[in-house]
């Protein structure tokens, strides 16, 4: 019998969006909890740690109300916070190279019987010889691209790289394509999300702003509806056809 | 305008069918009946082994365990005294890392769709397993070479090598809903659904199967073997119930799937799932959700023994 429960998620989420609104109300200049004479480093560093949970929320948004399936449940967040530091179309392209090259090794690497480790690690290592190679290439050309590639996080690469494979395997080219697809798509909404300067500029002046984030994620951890997917997945059984089931 | 209205009131009609969805059952049922606690004893298939030992439900035999590497010497004479084998993981999920061993030749084994694979393929693959690339979360595992079910010839004819078997969703104790899981040739010899596996609704009442789906459509016959799906009935369906129940009350999991084999001298349990998947729904066309809120009722549609 479902009984009935107070929403204690609910008003938890309520209070802590209300206490954060109540803040920002009461001091609308910044209260400075974030110093504007912050070195530069740090304060990308900040930045960084503030946007990761908005990064997470839109996981949360993507994977329980639109239903989609990644690899890794906040390696898209991840992924698309560096995308913002990468900050330009080469800097996708590269990673897309990366992981189309990455993955052919990955196909030749099962012929030798490695364990799991240290096939992980020798990976890594090409992962790391091909960005190498990209820079090294970059800067002969007289480019300088050391600003942005250290930010790829490049286990994360080597993990979806080992995880494609896996998935390939195991439930063929398809759905491993689909799958890898859903994790771009999830990396560019973060991506989208943390380029709106507004977004930005509002957690930097009011990091107190993440009560609200925390209370948006609360609500979805007790969002019992249905999921996008799910309407089409299911669409057959709403059909006016199907007779009513039985009392 | 009116498509557009249509899917916005989709949700409505689904929920008035009584239809569950993914974010419902995880909060409202796996959350509520199946406590944390209790999920390594239907995760881990070697305690759910010794569970089914200890309260006397026939299940397959284990021939050996690997549990490290070192173990692998002993892989060349395990497979020669079990040629006819499963090896799988322990704690898999969804039918990933299982490889179906049907007999020996020449170079090797024959797989279950007539592949050869050799010593090292094997011994690769177990590999893997120990090292947890198919597990859940990916830890360290144990590998297990089991004895191979032999479905009863009535669902053989129907299905598609691999190993068919009955999906029943039990809750609190009640039968809520049942499927027949037929592999297909594209799921390769797995029964599982998203893999390409044929799902078959069975009356729960009556054993008979009503409808089928494969990949989201209905299907009339089975893909590869052109068998009408619907009519047949599952051999001993009163066994197959039965045990569900027992194994359902022993893991003390409210909501739960038991994956029954019949065979010709009666219905061994494979394993149990504390996350059971909503395909069922669409196998039977029937919303989940109402019957499980049925049960919650004290509506008790139970077989006539």
């Amino acid at each position: 019998m479902p009984q009935f429960r107070p929403p204690i998620a609910a008003l938890v989420a309520l209070a802590l969006a209300g206490t954060s609104i109540a803040v920002i109300a009461t001091w609308p200049e910044s209260l400075g909890l974030v110093p504007p004479d912050l070195p530069h480093l740090d304060r990308q560093l900040v930045e960084f740690l503030l946007l990761l949970p908005v990064a997470a929320l839109v996981c949360c948004v993507i994977r329980n109300m639109v239903g989609l399936y990644t690899y890794g449940t906040f390696a898209p967040a991840l992924l698309g916070l560096s995308f913002r530091e990468v900050g330009s179309p080469v800097g996708v392209f590269v990673m897309l190279v990366v992981l189309s090259i990455g993955w052919i090794i990955r196909r030749a690497i099962t012929r030798l019987n490695l364990l799991q480790v240290p096939r992980s690690a020798v990976m890594l290592s090409v992962v790391v010889a091909l960005l190498l190679a990209y820079i090294l290439f970059a800067n002969s050309r007289g480019r300088s691209v050391a600003g942005a590639i250290p930010f790829l996080p490049l286990v994360i690469v080597t993990g979806l790289i080992e995880r494609f494979w896996t998935a390939e395997e195991e439930d063929g080219t398809g759905p491993a394509v689909r799958t890898m697809i859903a994790t771009l798509a999830t990396a560019a909404a973060v991506f989208v999300v943390a380029r709106i300067a507004w977004v930005r500029d509002t957690l930097m002046e009011h990091p107190e702003t993440l009560g609200i984030v925390v209370a948006g994620q609360l609500l979805i951890g007790r969002y019992t509806g249905y999921r996008l997917v799910e309407l089409r997945r299911f669409q057959k059984l709403a059909s006016p056809t199907l007779q009513d089931p039985p009392e | 305008m009116n498509s557009l209205l249509n899917w916005l009131m989709l949700p409505f009609r689904l929920r008035a069918r009584g239809v569950l969805g993914m974010n419902a059952r995880n909060a409202g049922f796996i959350l509520e009946q199946n406590p944390r606690a209790l999920f390594p004893l239907v995760d881990d298939k070697l305690r759910f082994q010794e569970l089914c030992q200890r309260i006397g439900v026939p299940s397959p035999t284990i021939f050996a365990i690997f549990v490290r590497h070192g173990d692998l010497r002993h892989l060349e004479e395990t497979l020669v005294a079990a040629p006819d084998c499963v090896i799988k993981p322990a704690r898999g999920s969804s039918g990933r890392g299982v490889v179906l061993l049907t007999g020996k030749v020449a170079h090797g084994w024959r797989r279950h769709n007539d592949s050869v694979a050799t010593l090292d393929d094997v011994r690769r693959h177990v590999s893997d397993i120990l090292s947890g690339l198919y597990s859940l979360g990916g830890r360290p595992d144990r590998a297990l070479v089991q004895q191979r079910l032999r479905t009863h010839p009535e669902l053989e004819r129907i299905s598609y090598r691999g190993t068919p078997d009955v999906r029943v969703l039990v809750y609190r104790g009640e039968p809520a809903l049942a499927m027949l899981r037929l592999p297909t040739r594209q799921s390769g010899g797995r029964a599982n659904l998203h893999q390409g596996g044929v799902g078959v609704g069975v009356d729960v009442l009556t054993g008979t199967t009503t409808l089928a789906v494969c990949r989201g459509r209905t299907i009339e016959r089975h893909p590869d073997t052109g068998e009408v799906m619907a009519g047949q009935v599952v051999p001993d369906w009163h066994a197959v119930l039965a045990m569900a129940e027992c194994v359902a009350r022993a893991t003390g999991l409210g909501y739960v799937g038991v994956d029954i084999v019949p065979e010709i001298d009666g219905p061994k349990v494979l394993e149990a799932n504390a996350r059971p998947g909503l395909a069922i729904q669409a196998a039977n066309e029937r919303g989940l959700r109402q019957v499980l809120e049925q049960i919650d009722a004290g509506h008790v549609c139970r077989a006539v023994q």
